[in-house]
């Protein structure tokens, strides 16, 4: 039989975010690995620091207006993290199963993701609008830029891992249904 | 279909304030840690990114020379070996990259402008200074008065060591206050005058100055 887990506003919310966040990513290594010089690529420049304002205000848009009840729900209980789930990450290997419709483990990421854009977002746009700020402030505004673009290179890589080990989950994201 | 209720706010599962304080430990964590990792020196962080417009010139200490002309009494041209009898001074200073990326407490040796000048004989109408690299094609410039500094150098050693040839060996100009752009590589000439210079870079919008962002 098939359920639906994810309704078309979850779906897009998570696609919209994610492309972004991959093209950022993208951009954001490339710029990092060539010097910035005004030479440099002024084009990778503009297209990483123009898909950061839908970047921001997709998800924030379809959060704050959309009528989907699913992603509503999904938000909450991604953002329902208990003390006693922790628990679930020592017997990780096991395979708990729990009742709930995320994991743990889906919580802790939803949660790092969220404080990730947060944190991109406020060290980005210092780096963008840096003739406002002083040089010791800039520079460690792009170490915390940076680092927290590595972070996040970590996450997804084990997000995408974990998505193509339980593969019937990606029928659920892409499609919305998933056979129970 | 639709057996799912309405949820109420978010604001029932964290409140802004748990979510603000989370981000602030986030943050502040990582603030802390990297300013940490880069005070201890570590090297990925605190370490030269090689910049250069042009080939890293060779270097043959026979035949090398050190020009200094312009609005000078006594143009002069001095060898290598010359260069590193002169009185020298050592600093301990930091690099600072338009870029975004700094190095922390590098030390230097090297000569200090007011030695070459006072030897030369600065002209009255002398205002300017060009530093040319040895290729040319690279210069900048800095008034007289920026030029002697205190921690205005033109550095042949750097951690103790021989300046390395692509951090701008055998001499390079040293301005702990401005841009790297400003700290000319490689410099073979310094060239007096009474007006100022547009350097490579400024041409295509660095500021002059060397200290605010383009
Ligand atoms: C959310 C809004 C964001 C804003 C406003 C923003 C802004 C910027 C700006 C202004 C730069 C510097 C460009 C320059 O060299 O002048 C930059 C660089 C960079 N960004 Fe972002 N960014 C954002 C999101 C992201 C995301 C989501 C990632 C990756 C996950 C990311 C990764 C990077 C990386 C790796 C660099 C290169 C830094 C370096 O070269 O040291 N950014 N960003
Ligand atoms: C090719 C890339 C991606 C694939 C294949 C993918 C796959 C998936 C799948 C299958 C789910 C549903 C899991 C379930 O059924 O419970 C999901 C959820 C989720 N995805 Fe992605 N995703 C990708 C990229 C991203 C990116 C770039 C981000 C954010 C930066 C992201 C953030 C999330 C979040 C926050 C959830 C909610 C569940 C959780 O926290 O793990 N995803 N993704």
């Amino acid at each position: 039989m098939k359920i639906i887990r994810f309704d078309p506003g979850a779906r897009v919310l998570h696609w919209s975010h994610a492309i972004l966040f991959l093209w950022l990513l993208l951009t954001g290594i490339h710029m990092f690995l060539t010097p910035k010089s005004l030479l440099g690529d002024p084009l990778i420049k503009m297209l990483h620091l123009y898909a950061s304002i839908p970047f921001i205000l997709i998800p924030g848009a379809l959060y704050l207006f959309s009528h989907s009840i699913y992603m509503r729900n999904d938000i909450r209980e991604l953002m329902s993290f208990k003390s006693y789930e922790m628990k679930w990450f020592f017997e990780f290997l096991k395979n708990t199963r729990v009742n709930t419709k995320f994991n743990p483990g889906q919580k802790v990421n939803f949660f790092v993701t969220l404080l990730l854009i947060i944190g991109l977002f406020l060290s980005g746009s210092v780096v963008w609008m840096k003739s406002l700020f002083s040089v010791d402030f800039v520079e460690l505004n792009f170490m915390v830029h940076d680092f927290l673009a590595e972070i996040s290179l970590l996450l997804i890589s084990g997000h995408i891992l974990l998505s193509l080990y339980h593969s019937e989950s990606i029928r659920g994201i892409v499609y919305g249904k998933v056979e129970v | 279909m639709n057996q799912e209720k309405e949820p109420g706010s978010i604001k029932e599962y964290i409140s802004r304030r748990k979510f603000l304080i989370y981000l602030g430990i986030f943050l502040g964590i990582i603030i802390a840690g990297l300013s940490f990792l880069k005070k201890a020196g570590i090297k990925t962080i605190n370490r030269f990114r090689i910049r250069s417009i042009e080939q890293t010139p060779a270097f043959d200490p026979d035949t090398w020379k050190l020009i200094v002309d312009g609005l000078v009494a006594t143009p002069l041209s001095i060898s290598y070996k010359d260069l590193l009898e002169l009185e020298s001074k050592e600093q301990v200073t930091d690099f600072h990259c338009v870029e975004g990326w700094s190095v922390d407490e590098v030390k230097w040796k090297g000569v200090s402008l007011n030695v070459l000048f006072k030897k030369a004989g600065l002209k009255p109408d002398a205002v300017f200074a060009t530093f040319y690299s040895s290729s040319g094609l690279y210069n900048d410039s800095l008034s007289i008065k920026e030029a002697l500094e205190q921690d205005v150098l033109l550095a042949y050693m750097m951690y103790d060591e021989p300046l390395p040839p692509e951090n701008g060996g055998p001499l390079r100009l040293v301005m702990p206050r401005m841009f790297g752009y400003k700290n000319v590589k490689w410099v073979n000439k310094i060239t007096i005058k009474e007006t100022q210079d547009i350097g490579y870079w400024e041409r295509y919008g660095y500021k002059i100055d060397g200290v605010s962002y383009p």
